[in-house]
């Protein structure tokens, strides 16, 4: 069998330390990855993909012509991150997701931030994810962002940064049980005594954090999880969740809001719901308050969550926290807030609504990241070395036009990870998506999703641009 | 032993407040027994949070809110690896005659005179002379002052208050943690054993009979000449070992409470504190 080791490139390798030795937390992946013979390997892999295939564990891509759902690529090789570095990862987020909500009510209500000039109040008033509308709305528990999908890069020297906090709908949890499972399938004997741990809980621990937010206490508290439909790219993700969690599954048309309550159709009548996990952004919750052309939200559901009659996982309005602009400011957050130091460092950024910040960005394009501040998924964005005259100029338009929705970032290149390509073990570039849960208490889950560039040298890891997945080890102490 | 705290101060007012203003000290001392790993506090509503280091040392988060509230929440998560601080024995050796110099430090000055809840009456310094003349050992001479505080007085939820003082204490030997806490601090300091006030936690793993476990805890520290500050806990006539978290201190409740502030407004107040512990 090839040896999981390959020519370590310029950058952090997650596998070898820089004189090219196997650093002891893959040990234990790396000894069993080299006695397996290339057929024994080839087998496994054809059956974990076969895997994937039968649980339905897909994904759809926008914009593509033949046959929108793809089995979603998955890299046998896992990601293991040893226990000490995990402290500092769950103790990074968990700060992080407690100033973001600290920051999401301090806007909502006082808007004492802006009023200190910590923050310019023009970065929140033009968020586009910023809805006025709810300010001196109390939401329940004060609690805005319940689900976060932060992701993280790590630089050349190993340190971890936070690229983006995904304070919307983050998606991609149900990878990380999947991967999982099917890796416990299919390795049996690689988990042994690796003190992996367990990624398990979640679904119950999401169903906490519901009910910790319900309006009332109720003995049957009805929860539900709102998707846009089977068309949706995370479909697979909505039912999985749901099925995991024992609550239904609704699309808008299932609820209908009446005297400010709100109900789901049932075979049985009426039965009112306490609190909606949506996977639908906010623009498409309610036509009546946002977009009139809706027709996957429920009319009235805005009335009744002000009225606090149910509660939305996550409320609404948390885009402005996650806005790339509002990014470049979270560390003042957690100074104001928190009065603390970030632990985890985050990606210097330029904001190209800053007059001096848009000259040097314009002079720089060739060299940096651009990023709209308010898409995701890797749409939008521009990477400097890799484009086109044409498409940097087209940029360069764009941001003149419209500095406030763009941002720019020095090139980080992504740290390295061995992956199966072709049968052979080459280094592609990872990031790794933690989940973290706010309810009465915050968890982050030990794993994650670790998604990787399938493409060699490509930086782009999300799954409608070609990115895979890993299963991701954390290892107990 | 690694732990796991967390503490919550809940604060209902019947009719909103107009503002306040608030001390807090929760986060725990450095010191070479004990280690933090993971700091977090939180305070609803949000508002900005700015640190400090008072006189006796300990970080104090002070913050303002400066609308009109109905409540306030101020909750802290930490996480700590705690080491036996009597891991390499216990400092006998130190005859009572070094006591004399302790005055001549500075440093001891504020832990060797009377403070606002730590008052030295005349039958409180003539009980701890009893104590006193029967050692000769400065640590002996704390042990002694603890047991006797211990057996003495009977620990008594919902009689005392924040403001009782040493002195009420004395006079009818039931209260709670800090009084056992004031009352040893006066004995020690009729003495000259300069003695503190320590603020922090108690882990107690079977939950059983060990008073202010799972609660915040209050005990004291003894200056022990050329072996330095050792703790003890009246309360539960103990030495502090791994078990317990040091917070704050000071010369006595004042200097070292968790949670202090005052509010503008007419108003009734509801406070509801919980602390829990785990071990990590």
């Amino acid at each position: 069998m090839p040896s999981l080791t390959y020519t370590p490139a310029d950058l952090f390798d997650e596998l070898m330390d820089s004189s090219g030795k196997i650093r002891e937390c893959y040990q234990n992946v790396a000894d069993r990855f080299s006695c397996m013979l290339p057929e024994e390997l080839e087998q496994k892999v054809k059956s974990l993909e076969l895997l994937f295939l039968k649980h339905g564990v897909t994904f759809t891509v926008y914009g593509d012509q033949q046959g929108t759902e793809r089995v979603f690529p998955f890299d046998p090789v896992p990601r293991v991150i040893p226990a000490h570095e995990w402290e500092v990862i769950e103790a990074g987020l968990i700060q992080r997701i407690t100033a973001l909500n600290l920051f999401l009510y301090d806007v909502y209500h006082e808007q004492k931030i802006l009023k200190d000039g910590v923050i310019p109040a023009e970065v929140v008033h033009s968020a586009a994810h910023f809805r006025p509308e709810f300010v001196g709305i109390r939401v329940p528990r004060d609690t805005y962002i319940h689900v976060c999908g932060t992701d993280l890069i790590r630089d050349r020297d190993g340190q971890y940064l936070v690229l983006e906090d995904n304070g919307r709908c983050p998606s991609g949890v149900s990878y990380v049980l999947e991967n999982r499972s099917a890796m416990k399938r299919v390795f049996p004997q690689l988990f042994g005594s690796a003190g992996v741990r367990s990624v398990d809980t979640y679904p119950a621990d999401l169903r906490s954090v519901l009910q910790y937010v319900a309006p009332r206490p109720k003995a049957s508290l009805v929860a539900v999880l709102l998707t846009p439909g089977v068309h949706n790219s995370a479909y697979f993700e909505h039912s999985f969740l749901a099925r995991q969690m024992g609550i239904e599954i609704v699309e808008g048309r299932d609820l209908l809001v009446l005297d400010g309550f709100v109900y789901m159709r049932t075979t049985h009548g009426l039965q009112q719901v306490d609190v909606i996990y949506r996977r639908i952004d906010d623009d498409f919750l309610d036509p009546k308050v946002f977009r009139k052309d809706s027709m996957l939200g429920v009319p009235g559901l805005v009335d009744a969550v002000r009225r606090g009659n149910v509660a939305l996982a996550n409320a609404i309005g948390t885009g402005v926290a996650d806005d790339k602009v509002t990014y470049a400011y979270v560390p003042q957050m957690i100074d104001y807030y928190l009065g603390q130091e970030p632990i985890l460092g985050q990606v210097p950024t330029y904001l190209a609504w800053r007059d001096d910040d848009k000259k040097y960005i314009l002079e720089n394009l060739p060299n940096l990241v651009v990023k709209a501040a308010n898409e995701s998924g890797g749409y939008g964005m521009l990477i400097g070395p890799k484009a086109s005259q044409a498409e940097i100029a087209d940029f360069h338009d764009r941001i003149v036009a419209n500095p406030r929705n763009y941002i720019a970032q020095p090139v980080v290149y992504f740290s390295q990870h061995p992956t199966l390509v072709d049968g052979e073990f080459e280094g592609r570039h990872v990031d790794l998506r933690p989940f973290i849960l706010c309810g009465e208490t915050t968890k982050v889950l030990p794993g994650g999703l670790t998604r990787v560039a399938l493409t060699r040298g490509s930086l782009v890891v999300n799954s409608s641009q070609g990115g895979g997945s890993k299963d991701t080890w954390v290892l107990a102490d | 032993m690694k732990l796991r705290i967390h503490h919550t101060t809940d604060y209902r007012y019947l009719d909103p407040i107009s503002r306040s203003s608030n001390d807090v000290r929760l986060t725990p001392l450095k010191r070479p027994t004990q280690n933090t790993a993971f700091f977090l506090l939180r305070v609803l509503p949000p508002c900005r949070l700015k640190n400090f280091r008072d006189f006796y040392g300990n970080l104090v988060t002070h913050f303002e809110v400066e609308e009109p509230h109905q409540n306030l929440l101020i909750e802290s998560q930490c996480t700590i690896t705690t080491e036996d601080p009597y891991a390499r024995g216990i400092p006998l050796g130190a005859p009572l005659s070094l006591l004399d110099e302790c005055g001549l430090l500075e440093e001891l000055q504020p832990f060797l005179n009377p403070s606002p809840l730590v008052q030295i009456t005349p039958e409180l310094w003539r009980s701890a002379i009893d104590v006193f003349s029967e050692q000769q050992d400065c640590f002996e001479l704390a042990m002694g002052l603890m047991d006797h505080v211990h057996s003495t007085c009977q620990y008594v939820p919902g009689i005392t208050k924040v403001s009782t003082t040493s002195a009420d204490f004395f006079a009818t030997r039931k209260g709670v943690c800090q009084d056992f806490a004031h009352l040893m601090l006066a004995m020690c300091r009729a003495v000259h054993l300069p003695a503190r006030y320590v603020s922090g936690y108690l882990y107690d793993a079977r939950r059983t009979d060990v008073r202010g476990a799972h609660a915040s805890h209050a005990w004291v520290e003894v200056w022990i000449p050329n072996a330095g500050w050792f703790a003890m806990d009246p309360t539960n006539n103990s030495l502090t070992r791994e078990t317990y978290v040091t917070v704050a201190i000071g010369r006595d409740y004042h200097d070292a409470a968790p949670v202090t502030g005052s509010y503008w407004g007419n108003s009734g107040c509801i406070m509801k504190v919980t602390v829990h512990l785990e071990e990590a």
